[in-house]
């Protein structure tokens, strides 16, 4: 199966810290892989250098087999877990925002998912809560058929209610010829969209496999072997 | 590009509008005065838009440092466009910016004046003096802008920390203005040459120094460019 992300050897270093050390992970086509590790793991450090906004100190990724740039930014939808929208936007400037850079971009989806999320185009963005802004920037982002999906915390700060819906609509929204990375601490609420899954402690891979064959040989769910690595 | 520059202007429409309202209110008070105040209302006019200039310049820093430091710069440095598309929009836009705010402190200093100004410059000058004097001005934005946006970029990637990179910018834009100007200095000593165009009798400038401008702009250009693409961590 062809393989849309490919990191080698994957290090970075911040000063005297290193935050990857040899990250070697594969990420094919059609499937979603979560990338599980407490804080300061180097999640975040992995997802940003896939999204091209961090470069490693050393090793190779590629995405669709280029190095990350502008190509790769063209077809990777990243969901940082910040609030990056400009103070001014309201809801529809946002829409139109990734309308006009992003060639992926489907409105009509867009129109849906704002819809299915209860969002008003009209509302300012610095109105929303933390939970409505995340469900705006995952609507933005599953609004691209993009071929890979990289999505940090997608349920940081939401409430329960929400996180159904916001897994409702990433699993609606996964087309098979995508594919998808994740991180998050809620590892119960989301492990059973996971095809793969990738444990990551002090920026070094721990432990990685198929999600079902996990479950089987360790007689263990996702989350209680999350438990048990890093405890 | 041009969506970059859409959407910029479109973020910044309340600073320009403030600023020129600011300068449209303030030159309405002054011909309130014109009969009581005589000589300081065209003197306190010229201040008041050489001063909304300033402001709009320094507003246009910000152009560059706002998506280097907080976390707008998530939206932009994601997208798909290269160095030299971010670079040129945010050159592109401060020089609209800027020239909004001029165009106003000038439409509004006529109207004090009566258009007394205007006409003794369009009298007194070469319609090719006038097309100079704006390629100059669009020329003195861009390359000055250029400069300060490499320092900013530098001191941004080189000196990770928001105070420190700051702080450190400003340290660069000191050292290299002084290593430009010495070397500019060194380039007319050596090459003493000037340019001085038959029908601008007060046109004339150095070839060797306008050479190396041109040179420096387009590294800084190149440079700021590449830094951006290849080399920023968010």
């Amino acid at each position: 199966m062809y393989n849309i992300l490919k990191a080698e050897n994957l290090c970075k270093s911040y000063f005297n810290k290193k935050a990857l050390q040899g990250v070697n992970l594969t990420i094919q086509q059609g499937k979603i892989v979560g990338l599980l590790g407490p804080n300061g793991s180097g999640k975040t450090t992995f997802l940003k250098i896939a999204a091209g906004i961090l470069h490693p100190s050393a090793g190779q990724i590629v995405i669709d087999g280029q190095e990350p740039g502008v190509y790769t930014k063209g077809i990777v939808s990243y969901l940082p877990d910040t609030e990056y929208f400009l103070k001014w936007m309201k809801i529809k400037d946002a829409v139109q925002y990734f309308k006009d850079f992003y060639a992926d971009f489907d409105e009509q989806k867009a129109s849906e998912l704002l819809k299915f999320m209860k969002l008003d185009v009209n509302s300012s963005i610095k109105s929303l809560s933390k939970g409505m802004k995340e469900k705006l920037k995952l609507t933005l982002v599953l609004s691209r058929k993009a071929k890979l999906y990289i999505l940090d915390e997608p349920l940081g700060g939401v409430d329960p209610t929400a996180r159904e819906k916001i897994l409702d609509a990433i699993i609606n929204n996964f087309s098979e010829t995508s594919s998808m990375i994740i991180t998050t601490h809620l590892v119960n609420d989301i492990e059973r969209i996971f095809d793969e899954v990738a444990f990551i402690n002090d920026g070094e891979i721990v432990l990685q496999g198929n999600a079902e064959e996990l479950r089987q040989s360790k007689n263990k769910s996702i989350d209680e072997l999350y438990r048990e690595v890093f405890q | 590009m041009l969506n970059l520059i859409k959407f910029e202007l479109r973020g910044r429409l309340l600073t320009i509008l403030g600023i020129c309202f600011t300068v449209i209110i303030g030159n309405l008070f002054l011909m309130t005065k014109v009969g009581s105040w005589q000589i300081a209302v065209p003197i306190l006019s010229t201040f008041l838009g050489v001063g909304a200039l300033v402001v709009m310049f320094i507003s246009t820093l910000t152009l560059m440092s706002d998506y280097l430091y907080n976390d707008q710069g998530y939206l932009l440095f994601t997208l798909p466009q290269s160095g030299v598309s971010i670079t040129a929009s945010r050159l592109i836009t401060a020089v609209f910016e800027i020239s909004i705010v001029a165009i106003v402190s000038l439409f509004m200093f006529c109207l004090l004046d009566q258009g007394r100004m205007l006409n003794s410059v369009l009298q007194s000058n070469e319609i090719y003096e006038l097309l100079y004097s704006i390629l100059m001005y669009l020329w003195t934005i861009v390359s000055v802008l250029t400069f300060i946006y490499f320092c900013i970029v530098v001191g941004r990637i080189a000196l990770k920390g928001k105070k420190i990179g700051k702080i450190g910018s400003f340290i660069i834009f000191f050292l290299l203005s002084i290593a430009r100007n010495g070397l500019t200095m060194i380039i007319s000593n050596f090459f003493p040459q000037m340019v001085e165009l038959d029908s601008f009798t007060t046109i004339s400038f150095n070839i060797g120094s306008t050479l190396f401008d041109i040179v420096t702009f387009v590294i800084l250009f190149m440079a700021t460019s590449y830094l951006l693409e290849h080399k920023l961590d968010l």
